[in-house]
């Protein structure tokens, strides 16, 4: 298995893809691992219900950012497995639209890698979200705080 | 030259991928105007440039035939 990898999933993540990684990424000395998954949720908006997310990227480019980032947080938490998964595409409400795990020595890095793993994600990916309504209006997703554009410049 | 751009998200409403014919030289900053200048509704957002994959933030980059330059609103995902 990759020590890092990231990857983008047209539609929904499955559970049972995220279990299998769970299982695999390991080695002799990984004692903890911590599992971040981002579900659409129906948040109100103008009177309606957000019932999907399309999610659209820049793809050449995220997965570029994405190999700084996992270097980044392989570099500062030891990590001995990274793996993040983003959709692409639709996603609906209660549906999975992104996880990660990271696997280290002890649960410390382990969790704050995850936590900052997500952060760096909203943050440096270019990634856009449509939500869409139960009334069939769209909306473009805003992240907050407001915090896009941190990407590394060259 | 001939440039490629490249929109994403909410840009996509007010301007779609293509391929722009540009005088030569031509900077970041003046392909820049003349895009807020053709296209008024993108003055309404925040956005960077990218250009052939690489966020770039120089104003006065020179521009070459066949460039990618795909302009980027604030980033929604997670």
């Amino acid at each position: 298995m990759q020590t890092l990898h990231f990857q983008f999933i047209t539609g929904p993540i499955a559970e049972s893809s995220i279990l299998e990684m769970l299982a695999n990424q390991l080695n002799n000395k990984t004692g903890a691992q911590s599992l971040f998954i981002g579900r659409v949720r129906a948040d109100e908006i103008e009177d309606s219900v957000i019932s999907a997310i399309d999610y659209s990227a820049y793809e050449d480019l995220a997965y570029r950012e994405a190999e700084k980032i996992m270097q980044e947080l392989q570099e500062k938490f030891e990590l001995h497995y990274l793996t993040i998964l983003h959709s692409i595409g639709r996603v609906e409400v209660n549906q999975i639209a992104v996880a990660i795990i990271t696997s280290s020595i002890r649960r410390s890095q382990a969790i704050a890698a995850c936590s900052e793993a997500i952060n760096m994600i909203k943050q440096r990916l270019p990634i856009w979200g449509m939500e869409i309504t139960q009334h069939g209006q769209v909306h473009w997703k805003v992240n907050t705080p407001t915090t896009s554009h941190n990407l590394s410049i060259s | 030259m001939k440039i490629k751009i490249l929109t994403f998200g909410p840009l996509n409403i007010h301007l779609a991928s293509q391929q722009l014919s540009i005088p030569e030289p031509c900077t970041l900053n003046e392909l820049n105007q003349m895009l807020q200048h053709t296209f008024p509704s993108l003055q309404r957002y925040p956005y960077i440039f990218a250009i052939n994959k690489q966020v770039v933030d120089n104003w006065e980059l020179l521009l070459k035939d066949g460039d990618e330059i795909a302009i980027l609103p604030p980033f929604s995902g997670g």
